[in-house]
């Protein structure tokens, strides 16, 4: 775009700019995992984009964990408050939702993504209900549920500013606290300017000041806010002793969503349930810290109820729908059950190497980055490992994520454990072993007998010897490229004399049957 | 009810297959900041979050409010029904006549007898709204409303400008303390902790104040404790 361009935008030329990014974001998710990666990876504005946020992200995280070992203590307080929740997980589903009723709040249990649509619409339905605005809610990206009441005639309105305008751009989140971040302020400004409307409806006039466009998106929702029949929330911890809703937010949209519309419905996953106000605090440290780098947000809203009789404002009636989708299966599987202790801080996205390079989207679901390999694939809704499959080979298993994690899930054992889970050979998946989803889906033949050829061999010193030696004599027939793996490497030739060969020659392993054994080792200090 | 027995049912064949509970549930409560830094790390936390702190002193809180909204030529200011709110108006009246007041004593929908005039009132016609903290939370910079037929909920969520009253002596180390001093009472509809004015970085990683809630925040701070400083000297 040329100078002049800038400050005289062509409103022609910036819709097909924005209709250009809408149309190549709509072709991206129809693309196979290995083409989304590729295509996120050509494209230099959207690297920019990541860089940037992690960069940014990780500094400021940083800086408010300054102590190490104040940090590692916190992490152990937040691992064992998560797993003190879950291993009693039953018993305080039932006190929450005796307590929430007790309070006036309306439960809603849901097995599936389905189910959870269905009970939102007919809570909308019963009241004759036409617009919802939403607060953020990861749960409800999870179920389509915007997807699934605009079907219905139902408006759906994102009123979080990063999902407002992903929303706008007819785009999905990249990231699950900024789901914008793959955009910059230049196409942010496009966007406003081409597709919003002032509450005069008249075109958002252009700009690329961010108080503008703050300002801008802030006049269009609050007209929506005071309007809307519905706010539907997401929830980040609910307190079964005292029946509480604890959300955490910055920008005030939560909180509008949840107290001007007459009803109120929050959305969230069976596992974010603690026992009392005393498991907050340690969970409250570590959660805006490790998202966004916040020694807190700017709100904490706990709501314990829907307008009492002598109250003046605030929803009439308030619902919580808990959703399971695949939930109880992750508590049921003796491995990936610390699926469950997440609290959805983004920090793993934030210090992972691959999503700073292909970005949210390449993953193609609602939770992408190291927590979204781990999770997508277990979740009812997502197809498991069948669908999800080539996602969790996506890490180079570097443990940034593992060690960023605030409440210590192990990303990186999770996502080993779900690979072999991939490829698990059929005989277990009838011998009562719990697996996720679609195990064994991912099993290749040719694949399955090159590795059992490989264990084979490594258990057995005289093959071993003979494969090695083989490889050095037949160095010369080494073919030059072996695709796709020397797309972007070389090959590597065999070298001409094996380690064991050149080790006796070094006079360091003694025989060749020691090796293999602990015996070279001593034989090779006793000699030093 | 089978969606609920289901999830419980497979929740409760689960627990069978615990991990036996961590040892780290041993771990002694967390460190608080020590008292005297505690009115220090306040302010400088707000500061930095771009609330604007007016100190005042228990006698003379309204008349600081008062030339804090002539300063500020705020043209409307919604009060809570509260015990005080007559002899506040009273003395706004005379101290800062140009400023519309009005009372949030009927509910939003019946406001002034006359159904969703309060709304479109609320969210277009008033300025500021005037919000009493019960408690003040020192490690985070937060300050915590209870709400209630004297705070309402969009009181301190909707006016453009969010003026809040606290107390030196409602002061607490921060979120273990506060928690635990909570406990076994009973819990407001709305618990609130607010540590700033409503604000975003959704674009491009910038902050702007004012996403959804007030633009600005201010704070009436009431000296009501020998600040340890002068105590000590
Ligand atoms: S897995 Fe850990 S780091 Fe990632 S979002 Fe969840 S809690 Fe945060």
């Amino acid at each position: 775009m040329s100078e002049s361009n800038m400050t005289q935008p062509n409103f022609i030329e910036l819709t097909e700019a924005v209709n250009r990014e809408e149309h190549e974001f709509a072709d991206m998710a129809s693309r196979h995992f290995k083409v989304r990666a590729q295509m996120a990876l050509e494209n230099d504005t959207l690297r920019a984009s990541f860089r940037g946020a992690s960069d940014f992200l990780q500094a400021k995280r940083k800086s408010v964990f300054p102590d190490q070992a104040e940090l590692e203590d916190l992490r152990d307080r937040g691992e064992a408050a998560r797993q003190r929740s879950l291993a009693n997980l039953p018993e305080l589903l039932e006190l929450l939702e005796t307590n929430l009723t007790a309070n006036g709040v309306q439960v809603h249990w849901a097995e599936t993504a389905t189910q959870a649509n269905q009970i939102i619409h007919g809570i909308m339905a019963a009241n004759n209900a036409k617009t919802v605005v939403k607060g953020k809610s990861m749960v409800s990206e999870e179920i389509e549920l915007n997807h699934y009441l605009e079907a219905r005639g139902i408006e759906c309105l994102e009123s979080d500013m990063g999902e407002y305008l992903v929303q706008l751009a007819k785009e999905a989140p990249s990231h699950i606290v900024m789901p914008v971040i793959h955009k910059n302020k230049q196409q942010i400004a496009q966007l406003m300017h081409t597709r919003a409307t002032t509450p005069d409806g008249e075109p958002v006039p252009y700009s690329e000041d961010v108080d503008d466009l703050i300002g801008n998106a802030r006049a269009i929702l609050r007209q929506k806010f005071e309007q809307a029949d519905v706010g539907v929330s997401g929830v980040n911890m609910a307190i079964a002793e005292t029946g509480t809703l604890l959300l955490v937010e910055n920008e005030g949209n939560g909180r509008m969503s949840t107290t001007v519309p007459p009803i109120h419905i929050a959305v969230t996953g069976i596992e974010k349930v603690v026992r009392s106000l005393t498991d907050v605090p340690e969970l409250l440290t570590l959660l805006p810290r490790s998202a966004t780098g916040q020694l807190i947000t700017t709100y904490v809203n706990m709501i314990s109820g829907p307008r009492k009789a002598d109250e003046l404002d605030g929803p009439e009636q308030v619902h919580m729908v808990l959703l399971d989708n695949g939930r109880s299966k992750m508590f049921n599987h003796p491995d990936l059950k610390p699926t469950l202790q997440c609290i959805r801080c983004g920090a793993c996205m934030n210090h992972c190497p691959v999503y700073a390079r292909i970005g949210g989207h390449a993953y193609g679901s609602t939770y992408p980055g190291p927590i979204g390999q781990v999770v997508t694939p277990q979740l009812d809704s997502a197809g498991g490992l069948g669908a999800n499959g080539d996602m969790i080979n996506a890490c180079s298993l570097n443990g940034a994520c593992g060690e960023a994690c605030p409440v210590r899930i192990p990303l990186p054992t999770l996502i080993r454990k779900l690979r072999a889970e991939s490829v698990a050979p059929v005989a277990t998946q009838h011998d009562g072993t719990l697996h996720a989803n679609g195990a064994g889906r991912n099993r290749r033949m040719k694949e399955a007998l090159i590795w059992q050829g490989w264990s084979q061999m490594h258990r057995h010193p005289a093959v071993y010897r003979l494969g090695t030696r083989a490889m050095t004599l037949g160095r010369a027939l080494m073919p030059g490229k072996l695709a796709p793996w020397t797309n972007t490497r070389s090959m590597p030739k065999p070298a001409a004399k094996t380690l064991h060969q050149l080790a006796r020659e070094a006079g360091i392993a003694s025989s060749a049957t020691s090796t293999l054994t602990g015996k070279s080792t001593r034989t090779a200090e006793a000699k030093s | 009810m089978s969606a609920r027995n289901n999830i419980l049912a497979r929740l409760r064949a689960g627990q069978t297959n615990q991990t036996t509970a961590s040892s780290r549930d041993e771990l002694p409560p967390l460190a608080t900041l020590p008292e005297a830094q505690w009115r220090s790390r306040f302010m400088e936390l707000m500061a930095a979050n771009h609330a604007d702190i007016v100190e005042t002193t228990a006698q003379s809180w309204q008349q600081t409010l008062a030339d804090e909204l002539n300063k500020r030529q705020v043209g409307s200011l919604l009060l809570a029904n509260r015990a005080e709110t007559g002899a506040l108006k009273d003395t706004l009246a005379a101290q800062a006549s140009a400023v519309a007041l009005q009372v949030f004593d009927s509910s939003v929908e019946h406001w002034q007898g006359n159904p969703g005039s309060m709304r479109s009132q609320l969210f277009s016609n008033t300025d500021a709204g005037l919000s009493y903290a019960s408690a003040v939370l020192a490690e985070t910079g937060s300050l915590v409303l209870e709400t209630g037929p004297q705070e309402p909920r969009t009181l301190s969520l909707v006016p453009p400008l969010s003026i809040i009253v606290a107390r030196e002596s409602d002061m607490v180390s921060g979120l273990t303390d506060y928690m635990a001093g909570r406990a076994g009472k009973a819990m407001p509809t709305n618990l609130l902790f607010v540590s700033g004015p409503s604000k975003t970085a959704d674009i491009q990683q910038t902050l702007a104040y004012g996403a959804h809630g007030p633009k600005s925040l201010l704070i009436l701070w009431i000296n009501d404790v020998a600040s340890s400083e002068e105590a000590s000297s």
